[in-house]
């Protein structure tokens, strides 16, 4: 790309050398001079008693009658009300000298004196025997400047090509060599699973320790690449411990606080992660506990339930195939649970009312929305069919739409809003406390969830997804996939 | 002579206007905000889908297609398949009938009478359609396993009535052509149609590796069969009408480039002629929906005319060369000349080129860029079938001619398997 910047730059170049010497040898190509800075140089205008045509170019004039009065270029034509005029500017007849003793001569052509015309073949004679008259040579001045204009075309020519090809050359090679025609890499066999790097990990390394002993011991492995595996049963790990190796521990770990993990940790039982622990990845086909201050370097999955500590961070991904409860202050990427709860340790909300959620509205037609133009939503409203706001939009408390939302702008919800549908914004989404939303929430700004929300219901997978932020208040209650490509927090 | 020249500025104006569109495209996808994608949406309450499969004559292909797609991450009882054998005189129809024999959701359609051609074929098919969301692929396909799920979840947003996933060229070692393709498919959807989406302008949907509402068609009254680029037709029949098209580029799917300039030649004039006959057609409409924006208009206008630019420049260059010889090209002079040579020159000609590299360096594949200079035998090829599909697309207007549809040739040998061409 930048090849063909330079390229480019100097094709311009060249062009402008190839008009401006061209310019010199009366291509037509602008009306220019090589010495003239002026902007275009335009036909003089003639008065209606013109007779005599000048070369600009060539400082000539011409007559009525002679061969090249009409054929002279518009663009270096000059007009002049009399021969006098044109010698006086420094112009010359054609095919002459200059004037001498005011008689001038030309071949092929009438020559008007004042008062006498007479014909080419006396011109040839002399007028006086002492006094010879010759039409005079091409000057040879004009031949060396003709020698170097047509040199300096060569060269521009020459130089262009050359640059032109340049290019070409490196194609050519890639072209045989073919060192990227390998057609760009699709993973046919991904699909889309929010627990994919636990399931990913675990058949590598199911794999990999196949005829390891079961005894304690160290032993090297291949995963991505060679690695030293530690094999365990049950372990407690001391405060402040380092732990260089992976680990493969064949029933519960405990680990005391401040401990350091440097690489992978598998655990087939319970996990008990002691305050201020640093880990890699950590994966748990039992319950977890993760104690406050704890940093995960990538990711974290629990098979049962895992309760994770305030002022936590928890890497690229934090998932589990139970309830994942989050304390405050806690950071991440992406989460996964069913549900994922915020606060303090608690069961996960079971709604049983009968203005709870339950199965979604039908809508019809399905595939139909209406554009609006408003900014807000009446509290206590009821709003059917999904609806599309061009602007930023508040939706008044104890409201319920029975429809998705999407928004040009900012969706604003004030407390125990119901939605039964999707909610999409281009702008910022804030939930308000208390509400109740059955489907996915999805902004390329960022998610506020204000406490007491919940989304999505027991059973059903929904998505949060904000990609700058994601923030979630005390006792909110999500089922299924949070994500953001900014950060995600528990305030 | 005045119209000589006064046609050259405005071609040079033009071109301008689509250069500055390909520099801001390429700096949106370079420098600018990416929109994040709803195929991240993890859902469990996924929406019934029908995968149609126009097939004429496609027996060295057929098997492939449907082996991926039945091993689709995709639930089944929510799954329906239609292949549609189209007046097929080869083992197609066999091959089907086997897979339908072997697996419920697959439907066949086996036409033998009616409107031939890819419209009618799927205005037939969306009659037997049960999904909410149609997707279409063409028989040399080859979808990844979680395709499905990532185009059927752009749906959930209510506003969307089609979305474009991207097409991968799979057979791009076999000679400089289909690696001069592979190069035209990156600029065009890893730049061009990200930001065209990211920028909230017009994706385009291109009729393959794309979904679309099937109650919103039939209601429509399904594809114009008059119209040979029926995926542009719906394109701006959606935008007219109030809907969406998005794009998705990590929704990507293999096919298969032409492999002979014969068959790209009329390829790429089969696809100006359609082009231009939506163009001609819906002009007016998109430049006056109410549910487009000023922006959205704008670029509308520019995609719709961007099969007939070629002929534009054509014209151009013939007319600059008239003038040159005439002796009249004291359009400008100063340093206002270098401008317009600059920009004539450089713009106008390498513009798209700076996609092409963008898309590139995007994938990771920084050694194609070296084929860059060779793209300008594509440029001049393109160009004069690309005029000849406009000429068409105008005659058809004026004479009333019905467009006959024409399959594109494949190449694939039976039985090779897709994974042979994956190396990295």
């Amino acid at each position: 790309m930048i090849k063909s910047q330079i390229f480019g730059s100097l094709l311009i170049i060249l062009v402008i050398v190839f008009i401006n010497t061209a310019n010199a040898v009366d291509i037509p190509v602008n009306n220019q001079k090589s010495t003239s800075s002026s902007v275009v140089v335009k036909e003089e205008t003639r008065s209606s008693k013109t007779i005599v045509i000048g070369n600009k170019d060539t400082k000539r004039y011409h007559l009525p009658g002679m061969p090249y009065y009409n054929k002279i270029k518009k663009y270096h034509r000059i007009y002049f009300d009399s021969e006098q005029q044109a010698m006086d500017k420094g112009y010359y007849k054609a095919v002459t000298g200059k004037n001498l003793n005011g008689s001038v001569r030309s071949v092929g052509a009438e020559i008007e004196k004042p008062g006498k015309t007479e014909t080419v073949e006396k011109l040839l004679k002399p007028i006086d025997d002492n006094i010879h008259v010759e039409v005079k040579a091409p000057s040879p001045v004009l031949d060396s400047a003709a020698v170097v204009i047509s040199y300096k075309i060569v060269i521009a020519f020459t130089f262009f090509i050359i640059l032109f090809f340049l290019p070409f050359l490196p194609a050519i090679v890639e072209i045989i060599r073919k060192q990227d025609g390998d057609p760009l890499f699709i993973p046919m066999d991904y699909n889309k699973d929010p627990r994919y790097f636990c399931k990913s990990f675990k058949q590598i390394l199911q794999k990999a320790i196949i005829g390891l002993h079961s005894d304690p011991q160290i032993s090297v492995v291949m995963l991505s690449q060679k690695e030293k595996i530690q094999k365990t049963e049950s372990i407690c790990i001391s405060a402040g411990a380092q732990v260089e190796n992976l680990l493969y521990v064949q029933g519960d770990i405990v680990s005391d606080v401040n401990a350091h993990f440097r690489k992978e940790v598998y655990v087939s039982g319970n996990a008990d992660i002691g305050a201020g622990n640093v880990l890699r990845v950590l994966a748990a086909d039992g319950n977890m506990t993760i104690a406050a201050g704890t940093t995960f370097e990538r990711w974290l999955d629990s098979q049962g339930n895992l309760d994770v500590g305030s002022d936590c961070h928890l890497g690229i991904s934090a998932s589990c195939g139970g309830r994942l409860n989050l304390a405050g202050d806690c950071s991440f990427r992406r989460l996964y649970g069913m549900p994922v709860t915020t606060g303090s340790v608690r069961d996960a909300i079971e709604i049983n009312s009968p203005t709870a959620l339950s199965a979604k509205p039908t809508i019809e037609p399905e595939s139909s929305f209406i554009r609006k133009t408003d900014s807000a939503i009446a509290e206590w409203s009821i709003l059917n069919g999904h609806s599309v706001f061009l602007t930023d939009v508040r939706i008044g408390h104890h409201s319920v739409v029975n429809g998705s939302i999407k928004c040009y702008g900012d969706i604003e919800m004030e407390e125990n809003v119901t939605i039964y549908g999707n909610v999409f914004a281009d702008g910022k989404i804030t939930i308000g406390k208390g509400a109740i939303i059955s489907g996915h929430v999805f902004s390329q700004d960022t998610i506020i969830v204000s406490e007491n929300s919940v989304i999505s219901r027991p059973g059903v997978v929904k998505s949060v997804l904000g990609k700058k932020s994601v923030c979630l208040a005390p006792n909110v209650t999500i089922y299924g996939f949070i994500s953001t490509e900014g950060k995600g927090k528990v305030i | 002579m005045l119209i000589l020249k006064i046609y050259l500025i405005f071609a040079v104006c033009v071109l301008i206007i689509y250069a500055l569109r390909h520099f801001l495209f390429t700096l949106s996808r370079l420098l600018m905000e990416q929109r994040i994608y709803y195929q991240d949406i993890i859902n469990s309450e996924l929406q019934s889908v029908t995968v149609i499969i126009p097939m004429h004559n496609e027996e060295k292909v057929a098997s492939q297609i449907l082996d991926l797609l039945i091993r689709a991450d995709y639930p089944q009882d929510l799954l329906q398949i239609i292949p549609i054998n189209d007046f097929s005189e080869d083992a197609t129809s066999k091959t089907l009938d086997d897979y339908a024999a072997r697996y419920p959701f697959i439907n066949p359609l086996h036409r033998y009478q009616g409107e031939r051609g890819k419209p009618a074929a799927l205005n037939e098919a969306l009659k037997l359609a049960t999904g909410e969301i149609i997707i279409v692929f063409d028989a040399d396909y080859l979808p990844p396993k979680g395709i499905i799920k990532d185009i059927s979840s752009f749906f959930n947003d209510p506003e969307i009535g089609a979305v474009m996933g991207r097409v991968v060229p799979i057979n791009t070692r076999v000679n400089i052509l289909t690696r001069l393709l592979d190069m035209e498919r990156t600029g065009g959807y890893q730049v061009d149609q990200q930001a065209r989406y990211n920028l909230k302008l017009v994706p385009q949907y291109g009729g393959t590796v794309g979904g679309f509402r099937r109650d919103v068609i039939i209601s429509m009254g399904g594809f114009d069969t008059n119209i040979l680029a029926e995926d542009t037709e719906l394109t701006y029949r959606l935008l007219t009408h109030g809907w969406k098209v998005i794009y998705s580029n990590r929704a990507e799917c293999y096919e298969e480039a032409p492999e002979t300039w014969t068959v790209r030649a009329r390829q790429i004039r089969r696809w100006s002629r359609g082009h231009n006959q939506v163009m001609i057609r819906y002009l007016w409409p998109m430049l006056t929906s109410r549910y487009l924006s000023g922006k959205e208009k704008l670029d509308g206008l520019l995609l719709l005319f961007v099969y007939a630019m070629p002929l534009l420049l054509l014209l151009a260059l013939c007319d600059s060369l008239a003038l040159f010889f005439l002796g009249e090209m004291n359009i400008f002079a100063g340093a206002v000349a270098i401008l317009f040579v600059g920009v004539y020159n450089t713009f106008g000609n390498f513009a798209p080129f700076y996609q092409i590299g963008t898309g590139a360096l995007l994938d990771g594949a920084n050694k194609r860029i070296l084929l860059l200079p060779m793209l300008l035998f594509n440029y001049f090829f393109n160009t004069w079938y690309i005029a000849l599909g406009l000429l068409e697309a105008v005659w058809d207007v004026i004479t009333g001619r019905k467009a006959k549809w024409q399959k594109t040739r494949r190449f694939r040998k039976e039985g090779k398997s897709l994974y042979q061409a994956q190396k990295r």
